[in-house]
């Protein structure tokens, strides 16, 4: 007995250093491996024994760790059903856990020991016969109980530290996601280019979700199309499987995204699927799909997630936001191109129309043009032909804007090279005719009005070519209508017009405008008409006015009509008053034109 | 605006990219277009050097997923080396180590190269062999 006492103590002596040892492993390890892996070799080298197995609750009982049984039990859940608090052996296990007895005993595992922590039961040790094929003794059996408690902290901060590093790496990755929205929405509206933009957007998707392929489908001009894509050549089968029609309307249609690998899901998505497109996610705005991005398979082979899908859908409307905003700025770079031109033709055009009027001693000569839009196809002209002779024209160009102009610009050139040479009016308008005639099509025509004055013998030859009849007032207050002619311009070929002569009097004034005029506009949606026009001219003749305040009072007159009612026509007025007063013609005055401001 | 750069050295048949600054939305077509240049020389065995590069978004990733297939479909490689630790990270994070070889050195992503040269010959000569 005597002999044996030092031997007892040397023995716990040696027990109690290798807990020590073993806790000083599992305190200083959070890698659940290796503290399962001292838990189980500690035990068996001491007491040697051939087979042993850990059993973690996380949060199933689950064989987490085994030595000498084949690894096939890993991960392997066990049922545990009465709460143990001391080593048992499997003959003993509670007839609850048959199950456990009956697992135990094929694996031949003889002793569990539970692992506990205050009243959690963690787990268990459990242990196979020693290679002495001895008993465990109460020493060991104590012993064991100890190593589980140690290690049962150790194993539980373990597993809190896994699910720790889980939940941060889940946070860092939303933290990387919510970067990359916010970089790319800095990086889209710092560009305005529609190409870049979708090559951002496609780059951010590849490296994000970690795909090779991507098509980028899009509505633009009421088209959907794929407006780019990687990882497909456009030779492929697939790439004219996703241009198919069927697969652009299906995709168009989607107003959530598809996962189109799922058993259950309609032919179309498995035939996109079989194409290697595993997610399609529509890009939307104001509820309307403007977009679609088809993703092929990720590398990592994981699925694609909720949080995944959300980004990818923030992430396509952000971009759409930018396409739109490209879209806005090129039509507003177009616009401000066009209204240039614009610009540049009215121009041209207010320098075909009399900026100055002529001014003689006994004739009054004025006249304005107020276009409606920016150019406009109303001409009004005074040509001085000579020192006896010169003439007032006016004309209406059927249509409006660029093109009436181009035609009205044609007029004037015509008129200005034929005019001088030519004093048969009637011939004039002929020639004039077939010009305009061979330059036009059917639907161009021009409604003009011409008239010759020989100032020596105040003498007035016109003619009316299906133009607004003028006015030629008299001294009396009666009126003329200046009707004769022929056909409009540019009807017909060869057509003949008709002149007439007359002798003008003194106070005789000629009244020439166009349906501008007497069709302008009111709010009540009534028109100036001739009744109003010749009640006003009546009315200012008679106050023996001049012509130029006759058009100015004329312009104040249909603006008061109007009542800021927009224009729709271009608005020409041209007139002429023999004055009365007898004088050398020779003598020029100058007045400037209204059309000019 | 961060500064981007790439420079690129021509050792034997292997092609070394060193990224410098911060390469993210804006900065990736500058690295997009000196890959494809690679690309158009038939250099498909390249390294990246990470070593000086302060940052990398998901669209820098994207330009190496845009050209990894090609490049490996014409039996070369993208192999990455010297990456900073927070640059691993966004790697990590998204997935990209079960792709891409990383390596701590240089050196090893050489040594990479050379033994999957070695090991092709060897086949090769047995190949011949047999």
């Amino acid at each position: 007995m005597n002999e044996q006492q030092p031997l007892k103590i040397d023995y716990q002596g040696v027990e109690l250093r290798s807990l020590f040892e073993l806790a000083q492993v599992l305190n200083s390890s959070l890698n659940p491996d290796q503290i399962l892996n001292s838990c189980l070799y500690t035990p068996m080298g001491r007491m040697m024994i051939g087979r042993g197995m850990m059993i973690v609750r996380d949060p199933e009982f689950r064989v987490s760790a085994v030595k000498g049984l084949p690894d096939s039990l890993l991960q392997q859940t066990v049922g545990i059903h009465k709460s143990y608090d001391h080593p048992v052996y499997t003959d003993e296990l509670d007839e609850q856990d048959l199950e456990l007895q009956k697992l135990f005993k094929t694996h031949q595992i003889n002793l569990m020991v539970p692992m506990r922590r205050s009243d959690n039961f963690v787990g268990a040790i459990c242990f196979g016969d020693k290679m002495t094929r001895q008993p465990y003794s109460s020493s060991e059996l104590e012993f064991l109980d100890i190593l589980s408690n140690i290690a049962a902290t150790s194993i539980e901060n373990a597993l809190m530290y896994k699910e720790l590093a889980k939940a941060n790496r889940g946070l860092d990755k939303k933290n990387q996601m919510l970067n990359t929205l916010f970089e790319i929405g800095n990086e889209l509206n710092s560009t305005l280019d529609t190409h870049r933009i979708l090559n951002i957007l496609l780059h951010t998707i590849m490296g994000e979700m970690a795909v090779h392929k991507v098509l980028i489908y899009l509505l633009q001009d009421g088209v959907f199309s794929v407006k780019l894509s990687k990882g497909y050549s456009e030779s492929s089968k697939a790439w004219s499987h996703f241009n198919s029609k069927t697969v652009l309307d299906a995709l168009s249609g989607i107003t959530d995204p598809v996962m189109t690998f799922e058993p259950d899901s309609p032919p179309i998505w498995q035939d996109l699927s079989k194409h290697q497109i595993d997610l399609v996610v529509p890009m939307r705005t104001q509820n309307e799909t403007r977009g679609v991005l088809a993703l092929g398979k990720r590398v990592t082979q994981s699925r694609f997630s909720d949080d995944d899908i959300n980004f990818l859908s923030s992430l396509g409307s952000r971009a759409l936001i930018s396409l739109e905003n490209a879209r806005m700025f090129k039509e507003t770079v177009e616009k401000q191109r066009l209204e240039e031109e614009m610009a540049i033709a009215r121009d041209i055009q207010n320098r075909l129309l009399p900026r100055e009027f002529p001014c003689y001693p006994d004739f009054d000569v004025y006249g304005f043009n107020l276009p409606s839009l920016m150019v406009g196809g109303d001409y009004f002209d005074c040509l001085e032909l000579n020192e006896r002779f010169f003439a007032l024209a006016i004309g209406d160009v059927s249509g409006k804007g660029v093109g009436a102009s181009l035609l009205m610009s044609n007029l004037h050139a015509a008129l200005h090279a034929l005019a001088p040479s030519q004093n048969n009016v009637a011939e004039l308008i002929e020639r004039l005719n077939n010009l305009i005639y061979a330059h036009t099509n059917f639907d161009k025509f021009i409604t003009f009005f011409y008239a010759l004055i020989d100032r020596q013998e105040k003498i007035l030859t016109y003619v009316n070519a299906g133009h607004n009849f003028p006015y030629l007032y008299h001294k009396d207050g009666s009126f003329d209508t200046l009707e004769t002619g022929g056909l409009i311009l540019g009807m017909m070929q060869n057509a003949l017009y008709e002149s007439v002569t007359l002798t003008l009097q003194p106070h005789d004034m000629l009244i020439m405008f166009t349906d501008g005029i007497t069709e302008a506009k009111a709010a009540s949606d009534e028109f100036f008409e001739e009744e109003r026009l010749e009640a006003f001219v009546d009315d200012m003749y008679k106050q023996g006015c001049s012509v130029r305040e006759l058009a100015d009072q004329m312009i104040a007159r249909i603006q008061q009509f109007s009542q800021g009612y927009p224009q729709s026509d271009d608005i020409t007025f041209l007139g002429l008053k023999l004055t009365g007063q007898t004088g050398d013609y020779e003598t020029h005055r100058i007045i400037k034109a209204r059309s000019e401001s | 605006m961060e500064n981007f750069n790439v420079n690129c050295k021509d050792v034997d048949e292997l092609s070394i990219l060193y990224l410098e600054g911060f390469l993210d939305a804006h900065t990736a077509p500058l690295l997009e277009s000196e890959i494809q240049k690679l690309v158009d020389r038939d250099r498909y065995k390249l390294i990246v050097n990470f070593k000086d590069l302060n940052y990398i978004s998901s669209a820098g990733l994207g330009v190496f997923m845009g050209f990894v297939e090609t490049i490996r479909s014409n039996q070369g490689d993208i192999k990455m080396c010297c990456m900073p630790s927070k640059i691993f990270r966004v790697f990590d994070l998204l997935g990209f180590p079960s792709l891409y070889d990383i390596v701590d050195g240089e050196e090893e992503a050489v040594k990479l190269y050379r033994n999957s040269e070695a090991e092709s010959s060897v086949k090769q000569n047995s190949s011949q062999k047999s």
